[in-house]
């Protein structure tokens, strides 16, 4: 596959998508966030909006009916599940690499 | 007891520190139109502003809930309003951007907003002095001849009237066409800041 320009994610978004591989409004992609990445991304409303805008734009996530009629509900698309995968293979890579090279520095 | 004052600010941190210092001393912000209109407030907390406009109502209140939600009440803005003013009665709270890169979007979509504005106060204010909504730029320019000149004698000539024109332009048009250019340097920064931090 071709090396793909919108590589790397940024933190906040490999969280957000990851976040809506489960339907999700606003404010709960916002607590899912913050929960997965164990406090470290915490996001405030006016950046969530913002993320929201730029991932619909970049179609990797799309709004879907929901129940709640004031509230827009969001799920990740299938671009945006390859773009997922695609920057978690090479993190998993970069986890790899990492560890052989620690490693062999320590056994020295 | 209803306050009513009368400012204008251009630097949204001086207006976001001005809002505070009203809120300290009991007034929160009720309404703004031409004027900013204060209401008694003994609940402390902070405010802060956001700029966005809205085409549907529903995308409006989806957003507003969003902040709701998360503990900023929406207190003065409408669809169409672009300023939206938040309050936040949680100490540990002081933020609606998170990153840098949101709060730059933020300067951009506003300094968009003014451009526009700008440039739509300057067409209705040539047509009305004018009679027409476009006046060529030569016409600022009164040295006689200056269009018929070639090569290095128009440039000089061109560049050297070049701060006159411009000022017989923004006399001629007054706060508007000096607004005018203003915004558009500002949305250009803004643009640029946006575009170097957005990596």
């Amino acid at each position: 596959m071709a090396r793909n320009k919108k590589l790397p994610l940024t933190e906040t978004t490999y969280y957000v998508l990851l976040a809506l591989l489960k339907p999700a409004h606003g404010y709960v992609i916002m607590q899912e966030v913050e929960e997965l990445s164990n406090g470290t991304v915490k996001m405030a409303a006016g950046t969530m909006y913002g993320a929201i805008e730029n991932l619909l734009k970049l179609k990797y996530i799309k709004q879907i009916d929901s129940e709640d009629s004031r509230r827009k509900v969001y799920t990740i698309t299938d671009e945006g599940k390859s773009i997922l995968k695609q920057q978690f293979e090479r993190y998993e890579h970069m986890i790899q690499i990492t560890k052989a090279r620690l490693d062999g520095d320590d056994s020295e | 007891m209803i306050v009513n004052k009368l400012k204008l600010f251009y630097n949204l941190k001086k207006e976001e520190k001005w809002l505070n210092e009203m809120l300290e001393e009991g007034y929160i912000l009720s309404k703004k139109g031409v004027s900013y209109k204060f209401e008694k407030c003994i609940t402390k907390g902070l405010i802060r502003v956001d700029f966005r406009s809205f085409s549907k109502q529903k995308d409006f209140v989806d957003y507003q809930l969003m902040f709701e939600d998360s503990g900023w009440k929406h207190i003065v803005g409408s669809k169409s309003s672009g300023t939206q003013y938040f309050y936040n009665t949680n100490e540990s709270d002081t933020e609606i951007f998170s990153d840098e890169l949101s709060q730059l979007g933020m300067l951009k979509r506003r300094a968009r907003y003014w451009v526009i504005f700008s440039i739509i106060a300057s067409i209705l204010l040539t047509q009305a002095t004018f009679g027409q909504i476009f006046v060529m730029p030569k016409a600022f320019y009164l040295t006689p001849d200056l269009w018929s000149m070639t090569g290095k004698m128009f440039w000089l000539a061109f560049w050297f009237e070049t701060p006159f024109a411009l000022s017989r332009f923004m006399m001629t048009y007054g706060i508007f066409g000096t607004l005018s250019i203003y915004a558009l340097y500002a949305y250009y920064k803004a643009k640029n800041a946006y575009k170097k931090n957005n990596i």
